[in-house]
């Protein structure tokens, strides 16, 4: 039987990261992901004892999820999702514009986020790729500032 | 203001296709990145793209389950395959039947062609049964002294099955040895499955009403009933050669949709499995799966509930509903009139009311 601490420690190792591949991997759908995630986990738990120390558990979590998805989707098929019909995708770009109003929230941004910016609008996907690897970034960090970047100039606006 | 920093604020913030491209993109690399077999897939890169995904639609990543909860729907989970019951997850085991050859069960005279055959389908390794309209679709059975024994041939492309169906109607057609000993039960219970009188200490009436061998059954039963506040019933019946059962391994577990029990009681020779699943409500019952490498089943008749017993060469499974309750007997080294008598023996628990 496991102790509930190493469960812990496992949990809190790989829970976001598995939620994060179901939920990708399931239509950006919060609930299916957050339902499949702890299947996994009770699967990974059922049949830890035929593990070796030495397995990837990290590998056998990811291998478990695409088993659990594979199986949730036969059961209930989610809805297909495109990007422009998704609301949930689209929340944050429809959360509406840039009032003509006095000094700039430009303002606040210092002058790499700028660049950033400029960056990101001036360049296609595989320029926008290139410059990620010039910056060292990840085009996925690269977009993850965009997006932080983005909602820091909403947030001025309001 | 400068000119080229106002534009580059509007289009940052009201391009609405902005955070779609992204996700598109994103989308992509993941995709490049699941094309690869598992084995070579980077890790960190699908981390970092998903990461990214929830981050751009703002998700919040809820709290982890807890530790204990996890752990105790494993342990329920081990404790199911026991006795080699699939519930709940039916829905997944339901993909692999699909392969599998179905066979069309043919029913009893007494309820008609398609009654059972809704409820109950033979599926390659075993029985598939719809327990949440078990109860309803199958009327309850007024006492009869008739037996009725069926053998069906079916036949498809790739083998043929023989399927033994047989009735058992009352205890009445037993032998005179089996009459003697359940000889305590009919006399606890009206002929029409009516209700003894109500007496204020339940324990008590029950181990009255009930054959010697089955008192540590009834105890245990009524003690893990009471500390986990079901109603349940209990077996007045126990065969003289099963005394000196002893409860070897018990445990309750509180689900999202029913109280469950467990119990497994054993003499050396003899072992009795019992599984007690309270159900919220009868909607909530899943499709149960019990492996049977036989297609032999008998078709329990009782006034009070319905249920059917799978023959094994080395064990039997009982399987029946009262109420909102699904009980499930699993027996070794027992007799088949044995689980038989057992499981239509079952009355419920007094506790001042007499509703099923």
């Amino acid at each position: 039987m496991i102790e509930p601490e190493h469960c812990t420690l496992i949990i809190e190792k790989y829970y976001n990261e598995i939620f994060s591949y179901c939920y990708a991997k399931l239509g950006y759908s919060h609930h299916s992901a957050e339902d499949c995630t702890q299947e996994v986990f009770v699967v990974f738990f059922s049949k830890h004892e035929r593990l070796d120390e030495t397995d990837n558990i990290r590998l056998w979590l990811y291998r478990a999820a695409d088993n659990v998805i594979k199986a949730f989707v036969r059961k209930a098929p989610p809805p297909a999702v495109s990007l422009e019909d998704s609301p949930e995708a689209m929340n944050i770009a429809d959360s509406g514009g840039f009032a003509e109003n006095g000094d700039s929230p430009l303002d606040l941004l210092s002058s790499e986020e700028r660049q950033l910016l400029e960056l990101y609008y001036n360049s296609d996907y595989g320029q926008r790729n290139e410059a990620a690897k010039r910056l060292g970034l990840s085009l996925p960090a690269l977009y993850r500032k965009i997006h932080k970047l983005k909602k820091k100039l909403r947030a001025a606006e309001k | 203001m400068n000119k080229e920093w106002f534009n580059l604020k509007d289009i940052s913030i009201t391009d609405k296709l902005s955070d779609k491209n992204m996700l598109y993109d994103l989308q992509r690399l993941l995709d490049e990145e699941l094309a690869k077999p598992l084995e070579e897939r980077d890790l960190d890169a699908v981390k970092d793209i998903t990461d990214a995904i929830v981050g751009i639609n703002d998700e919040e990543i809820p709290k982890p389950v807890g530790a204990e909860g996890i752990l105790a729907e494993v342990s329920a989970r081990k404790k199911r395959g026991r006795i080699v019951q699939l519930r709940r997850w039916a829905a997944v085991i339901s993909a692999c039947f699909a392969v599998c050859i179905a066979l069309n069960f043919y029913t009893l005279r007494t309820y008609g062609y398609n009654v059972v055959e809704t409820l109950i389908k033979a599926v390659s390794s075993g029985f598939s049964v719809d327990l949440a309209h078990f109860d309803d679709q199958l009327p309850l059975s007024p006492a009869t002294t008739a037996t009725t024994a069926t053998t069906v041939t079916t036949e498809d492309m790739q083998s043929v099955t023989t399927v033994t169906v047989t009735t058992i109607k009352s205890q009445s057609t037993m032998g005179s040895t089996e009459a003697e000993t359940t000889e305590p039960i009919t006399t606890t219970r009206s002929a029409g499955g009516g209700t003894p009188s109500v007496s204020a200490d339940p324990l008590s009436e029950a181990l009255g009403n009930s054959a010697e061998a089955a008192e540590p059954v009834v105890r245990a039963i009524w003690e893990a009933s009471s500390q986990n506040g079901m109603e349940v019933c209990y077996p007045t019946y126990i065969p003289l050669d099963a005394e000196g059962l002893e409860l070897t391994d018990s445990s309750s577990e509180q689900l999202k949709d029913s109280k469950d029990l467990y119990f497994t009681f054993s003499n050396g020779e003899k072992t009795l499995d019992l599984i007690i699943e309270e159900y919220i409500s009868k909607d909530l019952m899943p499709e149960a799966v019990i492996p049977s490498d036989k297609m032999d089943y008998y078709l329990m008749e009782s006034a009070d509930y319905n249920g059917f017993i799978i023959f094994e060469d080395e064990s039997n499974t009982a399987l029946f509903v009262y109420g909102n309750t699904v009980y499930t007997l699993h027996t070794r080294g027992f007799d088949r009139s044995d689980i038989r008598d057992i499981a239509e023996n079952f009355v419920p628990f007094f506790t001042g009311s007499s509703e099923k």
